[in-house]
């Protein structure tokens, strides 16, 4: 069976994962420059290796009471979309560990109560009787492409 | 290696030279006696016969051997250039370009040689030539676009889920070959771990192989690897499918030594692709190097003066030498920009052709005009341009001008003309795209308009309001949609395309004498000069030529907080908080930048004017996206970061929210 090396770390009392592959890197320490009028889920901009990427507030996106000093750390993620790479970021409370899971060791999420959206989890693993939520970041931080949809639209009633 | 590198420099070359001979035979076209224009002709084509000689295009080298003979003879008086000599040149040119790119040469393209070089030989004889007409010729380009065969490299990959649904890859690639020729590298049917790679060669579109992909959507990769059949005259052994289900197939674990091989001509034959099609060159003047060139001889010198201060602990010499690497390092910023600084003509020159072509298809008589072409603008903006440019020039032949006959009846002449004019204030550059047509009538835009439901009926606007109603998404003025203009891109994707370089459109008409449209640009974008402010923490740039003053919040009476208005000197000036919000917020004390950008003037109350700061402007992605009030951020020297406003759209957004 196949394995893959996750990312762990902790927003609030839940402890999630990310493979690898997505992150490019975590930073600490991070002044985070406000933006007037940005979306609920988005603290910010941060300079990251001279170019400009949006912070997003982990907790909010999951749905995690919000509290900013325990924002520490940013992890910086590389997504791909159809035709695209795009880098965001986002806070976390604490960064883990790496770890390897089995691909057979993620099964699907226990119905039971789940406050946040279900679609950004891919699954779950157990570890030491605590379950560790698998994100799938390209959904998480969808990037949005309304631009785009409007120009096609256009275009349709034209011609 | 560095022959391949020596041959991407003659392509290069050689499409420019292309662009001016066809520049120049638009001239021809127009004085048939030119004698300079022809020596002109003559020179191009010979240089670049010589250098198709040196990188082995014989072809390229054949053709224009036996045209630049014709032009000789022109030359000596011995031939006169008539409508099908230039005719068969233009076929020549394009025929040439195709030879550029085409690495074996195909049927088609050697047929077309053969035409070419008889028709040449018949003008030369003084017999009737075999021209196809420019509309056949036209959509014979476009059908063997379509039936133009392409490379595509298909990966699926399915996994257990998949098989749930009941799917046998087996029957997907089946559907795979009704395509066109398919190699198979590696294929499994076993039950848990389906998966193939696939080399598909066929003339469909991308559209129409995912069609045949649509069930196993989510598990398929298509690449395209070649504009033509990689297979053609080549050795490679592979079976070819026969329908039945004995497929015998390559497996790359069986076989590893095949398919590397396979995948290595398919890198190969990618880079190439991109070496040739996708690098943007920059064609730089001499001196703008030399400049470059001594300052970094000037950096050379001042690194090691500073080196050697430092090492004998001389703090005043070294504050000297870091005071001269300030200075060197906006020379140095200056040389950069002029470096990617590009002529107007860069792109106007290749319009003449189009230009000329466009009006043949239209049946009507255009003269092409284009007057400072010689002022540069920066190579990203002239980049941008370039397509919402030809659609005013398009739109301006297609409506704007009349037919011949239709101009003589009016009194006007026969032909019409096209200008492009470019004119420089400040860092500021003006172009102005003007036609003698028709001009714009008012009456139409305002019905289209109300029919549309963008404005009412009662509605009064001014001249400038009613032209902008055309900017306006789906908005077209014209009645029958040509197959020239009026499909697909509207005036709305010009407008927006011209503010994504920060520029500004406006519309001057006279209904029966013309339509001018005046365009606003920046020379450069990428680095303007800012006025750094805070409020609430947060930085803002802010573009210092829209800044009228800056001024303390006056108190009192002069202060009118329930309508937002600030008494300035007599005027009354609406004025914005930008906090969070953008709304109107109580007093405090701060100080007053006043914004003027054309007929917008406002004021915005701030914590802290910080200074002028020259800002690298960085673009913002993602969410930010829709944030139009936001131009961009950039960095501050503590590697903070700055929020760069665009002052119009931010008034936009405070007034939206204010009428909320």
């Amino acid at each position: 069976m196949s394995k893959s090396t996750y990312l762990t770390f902790h927003v609030g009392e839940e402890l999630f994962a990310v493979d690898v592959t997505y992150v490019l890197e975590v930073l600490e320490q991070q002044t985070i420059s406000r933006v007037p009028k940005a979306p609920e889920d988005v603290l910010g901009i941060v300079n990251f290796r001279g170019d400009i990427l949006p912070v997003y507030n982990s907790r909010k996106k999951f749905a995690i009471p919000d509290d900013e000093i325990m924002n520490k750390y940013i992890i910086v993620y590389e997504l791909n979309d159809e035709n695209s790479r795009y880098s965001v970021s986002a806070t976390v409370d604490s960064v883990k560990d790496v770890i390897e899971f089995d691909d057979d060791e993620i099964t699907d999420i226990p119905d039971m109560g789940v406050s946040y959206d279900v679609r950004f989890v891919r699954g779950v693993v157990k570890r030491d009787d605590k379950f560790i939520m698998i994100i799938d970041p390209e959904k998480v931080f969808f990037k949005p492409d309304m631009e785009i949809k409007q120009e096609s639209e256009l275009t349709n009633i034209q011609s | 290696m560095e022959i391949d590198h020596f041959k991407k420099i003659f392509i290069d070359e050689t499409v420019g030279h292309l662009s001016s001979l066809e520049s120049s035979l638009v001239d021809l076209e127009v004085d048939f006696n030119n004698k300079e224009i022809v020596r002109q002709v003559f020179r191009i084509m010979h240089t670049i016969k010589g250098n198709s000689g040196m990188f082995g295009f014989d072809k390229i080298v054949e053709v224009t051997h036996d045209l630049e003979n014709i032009y000789d003879l022109v030359r000596a008086s011995k031939l006169t250039v008539t409508t099908e000599l230039i005719d068969v040149s233009f076929s020549t040119i394009d025929h040439i370009r195709n030879l550029l790119f085409q690495e074996d040469i195909d049927e088609k393209t050697l047929r077309k040689q053969q035409e070419i070089l008889s028709n040449i030989e018949s003008f030369k004889k003084g017999m009737k030539l075999n021209i196809a007409g420019l509309d056949e010729s036209l959509k014979s380009a476009e059908v063997a676009e379509d039936e133009k065969l392409r490379t595509w490299h298909i990966i699926l990959r399915l996994d257990n889920d998949i098989e749930k649904r009941a799917i046998n890859l087996f029957y997907v690639i089946q559907d795979l070959y009704d395509l066109g020729k398919c190699y198979i590298t590696y294929a499994n049917f076993e039950e848990n771990n389906q998966g193939a790679g696939i080399f598909l060669v066929s003339d469909q579109s991308y559209d129409e192989i995912e069609e045949v992909l649509m069930f196993v959507e989510d598990y398929y990769e298509i690449l395209l690897i070649a504009e033509f059949d990689i297979f053609d005259e080549d050795e490679v052994e592979f079976p070819i499918f026969n329908g039945n289900n004995s497929m015998s197939i390559i497996d790359a674990t069986e076989n590893p030594d095949k398919y590397l091989e396979l995948l290595h001509k398919m890198q190969c034959i990618k880079q190439q692709q991109q070496n040739l099609h996708l690098s943007s060159t920059i064609s730089v003047d001499v001196e703008k190097l030399d400049n470059l060139m001594f300052l970094v001889s000037e950096l050379v010198t001042v690194k090691s003066e500073l080196q050697n201060s430092l090492e004998q602990n001389d703090i005043e010499r070294s504050i000297y030498a870091a005071e001269k690497i300030e200075n060197l390092s906006k020379l140095f910023n200056q040389n950069a920009l002029d470096l990617r600084l590009v002529p107007i003509h860069e792109i106007t020159e290749k319009y003449k052709r189009q230009i000329r072509d466009l009006a043949k298809q239209v049946e009507k008589e255009i003269h092409f005009e284009v007057i400072g072409g010689e002022i540069e603008l920066d190579k990203h903006i002239i980049d941008t341009l370039c397509e919402p440019l030809m659609h005013l020039l398009r739109n301006a032949i297609d409506h704007g001008i009349e037919t011949p006959e239709k101009r003589e009846a009016k009194g006007k002449n026969r032909v019409g003309k096209v200008t492009v004019k470019a004119s420089c204030q400040g860092n500021n550059v003006f172009l102005k795209i003007s036609d003698d047509g028709n001009g714009i009538s008012k009456d139409f835009i305002f019905n289209k308009a109300v029919e549309r439901g963008i404005i009412s009926s009662e509605a009064e606007l001014s001249d400038r309001e009613l032209y902008d109603l055309i900017f306006y998404p789906g908005f077209s003025t014209v009645q029958t949609l040509s197959n020239i203009s009026g499909r697909g891109v509207g005036m709305d994707v010009v407008l927006k395309k011209i503010e994504e370089i920060r520029g500004e459109i406006t519309v001057e008409s006279e209904e029966g004498v013309g339509t001018t449209f005046i365009l606003k640009l920046q020379q450069t974008i990428s680095i303007i000069d800012t006025l750094l402010v805070e409020n609430n923490e947060i930085v803002y740039a802010i573009p210092i030529e829209d800044i009228e003053s800056c001024t303390f919040v006056p108190v009192g009476e002069k202060m009118d907080k329930e309508r937002g208005l600030i008494n300035l000197g007599g005027t009354l000036t609406p004025y914005v908080y930008i906090e969070n919000d953008f709304g109107l917020k109580a007093n405090k004390d701060g100080k007053l930048v006043v914004i003027k950008r054309n007929d917008l003037r406002f004021a915005m109350v701030v914590d802290r004017v910080i200074g002028e700061f020259q800002a690298v402007i960085k673009p913002l992605t993602g969410v930010f996206r829709e944030m139009r009030f936001l131009m961009g951020a950039t960095f501050l020297g503590d590697g903070s970061l700055a929020l760069l406003l665009d002052t119009e759209k931010l008034w936009e957004t405070s007034e939206n929210i204010n009428i909320n």
